[in-house]
């Protein structure tokens, strides 16, 4: 808040005559680009996410495969796996939460 | 290590990964490119305060952040990046020297289901090299080895080892040791 305060200042005191500019979100999302257009801008993200955890699950067999396969017996095999899931999970839920909300 | 077999008198001596700093200088690129899509922002902040366009396009673009879908693309974007950053982990691991008292075994994973193994043998060694290099390279004391086999084999190198200078030590120790031993017996070391 401090930032955008400073932001309007700014503008104000470079020009002065310019008023405060509205914050409008939507117009400059993605949903403005396709505003239109019939294609839905929520089923685009959808796929778009599918196909970026669809990729994540390959990469993640694949991973693991090699650690279980070549370094098994190393002591960080298991927790360094479990933290790839665990940040992975905890990013893929975060973006999640910007399809959803 | 299931992946190749001791001979019946030959024992692992020491096992080598590059130096933990060099992982760490692999991830820095990845995490400057997790932190730009924040920086952005801040810095036309920073850089735009005496220019009304920059200010107006750093509101556009604030906007733009406090939206759902930056959110998702935010996201999205740190995902590949872990992916990344993971991948430089696993071959970071899965690359590996294994110096026995017989022969030095170098394990190469350049890439996923591309694995190659090969050794030779400590009595072929003519000449070990290691080179610490520049100020990170003496600071966390890691470089590289060179070690030079007789006859048409390949040459190996390992770049990004710690401490290069006691592993050529430790080389060059088991070599007269493997000569102290065929003297020994009698035979001439190969």
């Amino acid at each position: 808040m401090v930032a955008r305060a400073l932001l309007w200042h700014t503008t104000n005191t470079m020009t002065g005559t310019l008023k405060p500019l509205s914050f409008n979100p939507d117009t400059t999302s993605f949903a403005h680009l396709f505003a239109n257009s019939n294609i839905n801008t929520h089923q685009i993200g959808t796929v778009l996410f599918g196909i970026v955890l669809f990729l994540w699950v390959i990469f993640t067999i694949i991973a693991i495969y090699h650690w279980l396969r070549y370094n098994y017996r190393s002591v960080i095999t298991i927790p360094i796996l479990a933290l790839h899931i665990f940040i992975s999970l905890a990013l893929i839920s975060y973006a999640w939460v910007g399809m959803t909300g | 290590m299931g992946e190749f077999s001791l001979e019946p008198e030959e024992r692992v001596v020491r096992k080598v990964r590059a130096h933990w700093i060099t992982l760490v200088g692999s991830l820095i690129p990845i995490a400057i490119l997790a932190i730009t899509p924040l920086a952005i922002k801040p810095a036309l902040i920073i850089f735009g305060a005496g220019n009304p366009m920059l200010v107006t396009l750093a509101i556009n673009i604030s906007s733009f952040l406090s939206t759902p879908w930056f959110t998702t693309v935010l996201g999205m974007w740190w995902l590949f990046l872990w992916i990344g950053a993971f991948n430089t982990i696993t071959y970071y691991f899965l690359n590996i020297w294994i110096l026995t008292t017989e022969r030095i075994i170098e394990i190469r994973q350049p890439r996923y289901f591309s694995r190659r193994i090969s050794s030779f043998f400590l009595s072929r060694v003519q000449d070990v090299t290691s080179d610490v290099n520049g100020l990170i390279g003496t600071l966390f004391d890691f470089g590289f080895i060179h070690v030079e086999t007789a006859g048409e084999s390949d040459n190996f190198e390992m770049h990004g080892i710690r401490d290069p200078n006691k592993l050529r030590d430790t080389i060059l120790r088991e070599i007269d040791q493997i000569h102290r031993n065929h003297a020994g017996d009698g035979s001439d070391g190969l």
